[in-house]
């Protein structure tokens, strides 16, 4: 590139080039950073956790998750959805405790997904009981998928079950390692837990809202 | 060194936004592609792994005109940010003409904000270039997470963290409301367009 022009010149040009190509759009005032009127957010010290987890996973932050779960499902303890909410990302959470670096990738997204759609319920004032659920339900939806995902399919363990019966005297059984087994096992128990425990709670709010409805 | 083709008067210009894994990088350019795809008329390519973090790198090219006579062809890379994919990172940086390092501005992003830094710098001298001599804009990124009282690093520490020895611009930014994106893409295009011309004198 010749130097054909002086510094300010070409200085000169080259802003007048950007401002053409990204002139008009920049944020408006709005965006910008406001201080002014700052609402204290009420899941803050629950989101901080989140984005650490975002950034790894150590014992130390999990249990802080695990803390301020517990911490929240008694601040909403009267309210049922946000309650199933916290369920739902407490679950995650120790399920992610638990593998750390090994948990399904999917959890991570699902616990993001979760979390942001809390988020939402919480601060949204003019949101009805009826889009809360319809939120709730979605989220409900991603958290089976994943646990479908992580649980072992029927055939597997039919299968399974037929090597370590013909095979009972030699381990590991087919390349699976008993201690792999035991903690899939393991797994599936929490899980089933965890799903029995949320039933119940869905079952509840259903009852609430169809004698609400009725009277 | 960018690439000049005297003969098609034009010129490529490669800028490279660096920094620690889920600063930002990416959310970077998404907001320019997003805001400006009419204008740039051209693709953003984005390669990520399950969980949504850049795998190998984000690449967004545009032309902002004549320039001296000379076509102005911009490219804006972003390298993965996750510590094991360094040899990506050396990869993207050859060649490298301008810089945006994003740090994080979270309280407890502190230490990776340095360690990146670091890191670049380490991989810029595997290159034989130093980071005082490529131009640079520093971006502290994520300060809107203060309205939700989330722990922000004041952009006074971020200064003496990051800055106290390039001495380079930087902004505040929030990357996902886009606030000073288009500010930093600005200021680096115009650093890096200087140091080119001052190069090839």
């Amino acid at each position: 590139m010749e130097n054909e022009t002086t510094g300010d010149q070409f200085s000169e040009e080259v802003e007048n080039r950007l401002q053409n190509l990204f002139g008009e759009e920049e944020p408006s005032e709005a965006a910008e950073i406001k201080s002014a009127d700052i609402k204290p957010h009420p899941l803050r010290e629950l989101k901080t956790v989140i984005l650490a987890i975002d950034w790894e996973i150590t014992d130390e932050i999990m249990a802080s998750f695990v803390e301020q779960v517990a911490v929240f499902q008694d601040t909403y303890r009267n309210d049922k959805i946000v309650l199933v909410f916290l369920q739902l990302l407490g679950s995650i959470g120790e399920y992610i405790r638990t593998h750390l670096g090994q948990s399904h990738p999917d959890a991570f997204k699902i616990l993001t997904s979760l979390f942001t759609e809390l988020e939402r319920i919480v601060q949204s004032e003019d949101l009805t009981e009826v889009e809360r659920k319809k939120i709730l339900s979605v989220e409900l939806g991603k958290y089976k998928k994943l646990k479908n995902q992580l649980m072992p399919s029927k055939a597997l363990a039919d299968d399974r079950r037929s090597v370590t019966a013909a095979t009972s005297d030699r381990s590991p059984v087919g390349g699976v390692q008993p201690e792999i087994i035991k903690a899939i096992e393991d797994l599936k128990l929490f899980i089933q837990q965890e799903l029995r425990i949320l039933r119940e709670e869905i079952k509840k709010l259903r009852e609430e809202t169809g004698a609400g409805q009725r009277s | 060194m960018a690439f000049v083709n005297p003969k098609k008067k034009e010129v490529q210009v490669k800028i490279v936004y660096y920094g620690p894994g889920r600063g930002g990088k990416t959310t970077n350019l998404e907001y320019v592609y997003d805001k400006f795809s009419s204008r740039i008329k051209t693709e953003m390519v984005t390669i990520k792994t399950h969980g949504d973090r850049t795998l190998f790198f984000d690449f967004l090219p545009f032309d902002i005109g004549k320039v001296n006579g000379y076509d102005v062809k911009i490219q804006l890379y972003t390298v993965p940010g996750q510590v094991k994919y360094n040899a990506t990172r050396r990869l993207v940086l050859r060649g490298v003409d301008g810089m945006v390092f994003v740090a994080d501005a979270m309280a407890v992003r502190r230490e990776k904000n340095i360690l990146s830094l670091k890191n670049l710098q380490e991989n810029l001298a595997n290159y034989k270039r130093s980071i005082f001599k490529v131009p640079m804009v520093l971006q502290y990124n994520k300060v809107d997470l203060a309205e939700q009282g989330i722990p922000i690093l004041p952009v006074e520490t971020l200064e003496q963290d990051l800055n106290s020895k390039l001495k380079t611009a930087s902004f505040p930014a929030s990357a996902l409301m886009g606030t000073n994106v288009v500010a930093t893409l600005k200021k680096i295009i115009s650093l890096t367009m200087a140091s080119i011309v001052k190069d090839l004198k």
